[in-house]
């Protein structure tokens, strides 16, 4: 591998694939998941606002090429669809990707991470973090079904619980706020507790998967988080 | 620094039940996961079903559990959610200390022991001790970083087997999870920038124009979909498929027995070992099951002391992992190295030093399972020529191989009517145990493109015709050098990629045994293989109608087989002109065929 490149960010996020596709060819992109837009699509929050356009050519194209593949359709979003339509935008703009990577340490200039293949220490002009943001609250999601035939919510709370349009419409996104600092363990935990006292609005609806990443809602949405990276604003 | 019992380092299938199992046993247990879930591919990577043998010992206890804890109202019944909650929750009941989003970076080692792990969590780097490490990671990361020695891939050439594409589905009339899951082409997940190109490429097949026509797709797995990675060698003698399919196995230490067929997803099979195509093609036997015995000693890794292996990993053979790499195999194994583990450290002394009588009670068994095995080749002479002059002539073939002697068979074979079954099949079982009495009748199968297809296999029974060439491959027989021209020229033939695949490494066999035809093999190969247009396709296995060029793959080998002749050739221009992905050009490069 190349021993400098002009930018390496860190986190194959929405806004980090819009940032390296604003800063052209000589970009790493270093990530520990196998593939782009996580902070998004291996959570079950969607965002909201998609009918506000963005102010990038390339996220408003993304945003109409999301409508007309039918994975956003008013409200509701089907989240899986995500991966596969930002997977394809990072491979039109040759986006470079380490998939796998464990962190060990970044400074201005420098980044040094385990790889599939070993260690790397890479020297570079710049750092982006644009890991996802932690504030107080993180979010742990999951994705609920309510039935054949039947219409999830399309937001508003039910309990401790969120609720987020997705798509099919018969299935929805819950989300329960834990402190930033809460380990995976305590969360699911929580989680497990808040969801076997549900109120009446899920009584019906039944737990279909946990997402293995916390939603951070630093941006409304997937869309507005590449056009941010694009913008080059954090 | 912190000092455990027992560390496990990956708390995927194996890792998870190993955990618990060790913790049960009384051990002060650190679990360090780089992900953010227990269970793996068992749970993040969407693949919760047994292939063919249900759980056992502690496995099937944590399921019953798990369908018991998350009931039906409220919970899907998928084990791809419950049991992941599960999992945890048994181990941090039994006081596993779990540390999510934590990887290991590095080894601590005294001389020859393994004493701890160095991880990193958030740019954070610890250090964590124990008197026995065990590494679940799946890809024997801990053992290499230690110096054990291992293994990748084939023989041939190092190649893993194909990796899966994951995708879960949701099913709301069932109420239930399941997954999308076909091979997705091969990779070698050691390598970059290839890993993560293929990663990024992958994902494109869910691309659909219209997703109001693929609402089921609910969750990308966050998991890489690897079926098979780095071995350890282990301590004492490697288990090996020629064990299980000669009646050689020692389950005198077995830690489990696993019901499986040879569960290859390879689809460039000439390219595997002889015994592998011997078994899958030659006798189509891919659908039948056997016993195969794990020994105690494939989860110790040769030469380090503190340190076991418990997850696909372990320490037996390629060709032996198709069979032992399924979810009930990791629960067991898990089960086995918890246990053991858990035992050394109390007793201070290392995991291969703990007799096997003071954990085999605790694990659950199978009844006599290796007589099973014997049976299926317990055929007497009658029973066999019977079965040859079948439509199902896998088991008599096999049975004819390891009990009837070859002037027998030829005996029976010079009284078979030529062309039919019995002549045929017999000409199949000498070239089994390497005798050219019948490579007549094997050419004329390859002349006549056999059509004859056994019934005897649940899937991929073999077609004659090919099947005849590739034995006369393995017969290494120089007659057959034009046969192979001539198939290889027939851009029209049925089942074009077996007859292509097969008639390319019997041209290589032939080469190599039979100096006097290199000339003339080159010269059909070069032919063949520098012709840009010469392409080939298999269907990928899980599909129907996703076909993946295998052209690439045998342009490398065919070029390599002629490197190692000293004959110059442009495969390698014809490999470049048919535009290789990502993984064949560092194949090709890995293999010194480009640069």
């Amino acid at each position: 591998m190349k021993e400098h490149y002009s930018t390496v960010v860190l986190g194959a996020t929405w806004f980090g694939c819009g940032t390296a596709a604003a800063l052209g060819s000589d970009v790493l992109v270093i990530d520990q998941t196998i593939s782009p837009g996580s902070d998004f699509t291996m959570t079950f929050y969607p965002g909201f606002g998609y009918d506000r356009e963005p102010e990038q050519v390339a996220a408003r194209e993304l945003a109409a090429e999301l409508v007309r593949r039918r994975v956003v359709v008013g409200e509701r979003v089907q989240i899986a669809a995500l991966t596969p339509v930002l997977a394809k935008w990072c491979i039109d703009r040759d986006i470079k990707f380490y998939f796998s990577t464990d962190l060990i340490a970044a400074s201005a200039r420098e980044v040094t991470f385990q790889a599939v293949d070993g260690f790397h220490t890479v020297t570079c002009d710049r750092v982006v973090d644009a890991r996802p943001r932690v504030g107080t609250d993180k979010f742990i999601t999951a994705l609920v079904d309510f039935g054949p035939g039947a219409t999830a919510p399309t937001g508003g709370r039910c309990g401790d619980f969120e609720l987020y349009p997705l798509l099919p419409e018969n299935q929805c996104g819950v989300g329960l706020a834990v402190p930033a600092a809460t380990g995976w363990v305590e969360a699911r935990r929580r989680f497990i507790d808040c969801w076997n006292r549900r109120g009446a609005a899920l009584a019906d609806a039944r737990l279909v998967l946990t997402a293995a990443r916390f939603a951070f809602k630093h941006f409304d949405n997937p869309v507005q988080a590449l056009d941010c990276g694009l913008a080059r604003r954090g | 620094m912190k000092k455990y019992d027992v560390i496990v380092a990956g708390f995927g299938t194996a890792g998870a039940v190993a955990a618990i199992a060790a913790a049960g046993e009384g051990a002060s247990v650190l679990a360090v996961e780089r992900n953010t879930y227990a269970g793996g591919s068992h749970t993040g990577g969407f693949v919760p079903s047994y292939y063919i043998q249900q759980p056992v010992g502690l496995m099937k206890r944590i399921d019953e559990l798990a369908h018991t804890d998350y009931p039906q109202d409220g919970y899907w019944q998928s084990l791809t959610e419950i049991k992941k909650h599960e999992l945890e929750k048994l181990a941090v009941e039994r006081g596993v200390e779990i540390r999510y989003e934590t990887a290991v970076i590095g080894v601590l080692k005294t001389g020859d022991r393994v004493t701890g792990v160095r991880c990193v969590c958030n740019g954070e780097i610890s250090e964590y001790s124990a008197a026995v490490v065990i590494d679940c990671t799946a890809d024997a990361i801990v053992c290499r970083m230690a110096g054990c020695e291992t293994r990748a891939g084939r023989t041939r050439d190092g190649q893993f087997m194909p990796f899966t594409n994951s995708f879960c589905r949701s099913n709301s009339e069932r109420r239930g999870t399941y997954v999308a899951n076909f091979d997705a082409g091969r990779i070698d997940q050691t390598r970059e920038p290839e890993f993560s190109r293929t990663m990024l490429n992958t994902v494109l097949v869910h691309l659909h124009d219209d997703y109001s026509e693929h609402r089921s797709l609910c969750a990308p797995s966050d998991l890489p979909g690897i079926r098979e990675g780095h071995k350890i060698v282990p301590e004492g003698r490697m288990a090996t498929l020629a064990d299980v399919l000669d009646g050689e196995q020692d389950a005198s230490e077995a830690i489990g027995f696993v019901w499986s067929n040879l569960d290859t997803h390879a689809n460039d099979m000439p390219l595997e070992s002889e015994l592998i195509q011997d078994w899958m093609i030659g006798a189509s036997m891919w659908g039948i099951q056997l016993w195969f015995a794990v020994p105690r000693n494939a989860l110790i890794p040769k030469g380090v002391k503190g340190l076991m292996a418990a997850a696909r990993h372990l320490g037996v053979g390629h060709d032996m992992a198709y069979a032992l790499r399924m979810n009930t195999l990791m629960g067991f194994i898990g089960e086995a190295a918890g246990y053991i583990a858990a035992l050394a450290a109390k007793r201070g002394v290392d995991p291969i030093a703990v007799p096997y009588a003071d954990f085999a009670g605790k694990l659950e068994l199978p009844e006599k399972p290796l007589e099973y095995n014997a049976s299926l080749w317990a055929l007497d002479d009658d029973a066999i020529r019977a079965g040859l002059d079948s439509d199902k002539p896998g088991y008599a073939m096999w049975a004819a191989r390891r009990n009837v002697p070859v002037e027998k068979l030829e005996k029976w074979y010079d009284s078979a009517a030529p062309g039919g079954n019995l002549r045929r099949h017999l000409a199949f079982t000498l070239a089994l145990k390497d005798s050219a009495y019948g490579a007549a009748e094997l050419r004329d199968a390859v002349r006549e493109r056999d059509e004859f297809q056994p019934t005897h296999s649940r899937k991929y029974n073999h077609f004659r015709g090919y099947v005849a060439l590739y034995f006369l491959g393995k017969l290494a027989d120089p007659e057959a050098v034009e046969l192979c021209a001539e198939v290889l020229a027939d851009q029209e033939i049925n089942h074009k990629y077996e007859y292509h695949s097969n008639a390319l490494i019997a041209l290589f066999k032939i080469g190599r045994h039979h100096p006097e035809t290199r000339r003339r093999v080159s010269e059909i190969i070069r032919a063949t293989l520098e012709d840009p247009a010469w392409q080939i396709s298999s269907r990928l296995k899980g599909t129907t109608d996703t076909l993946k060029r295998m052209d690439a793959v045998f342009r490398c080998a065919a070029a390599c087989e002629l490197r190692g002749w000293g004959v110059e050739n442009h495969i390698a221009e014809a490999l470049l002109a048919n535009h290789p992905d990502a993984y064949e050009r560092d194949l090709a490069e890995r293999l010194g065929v480009i640069r």
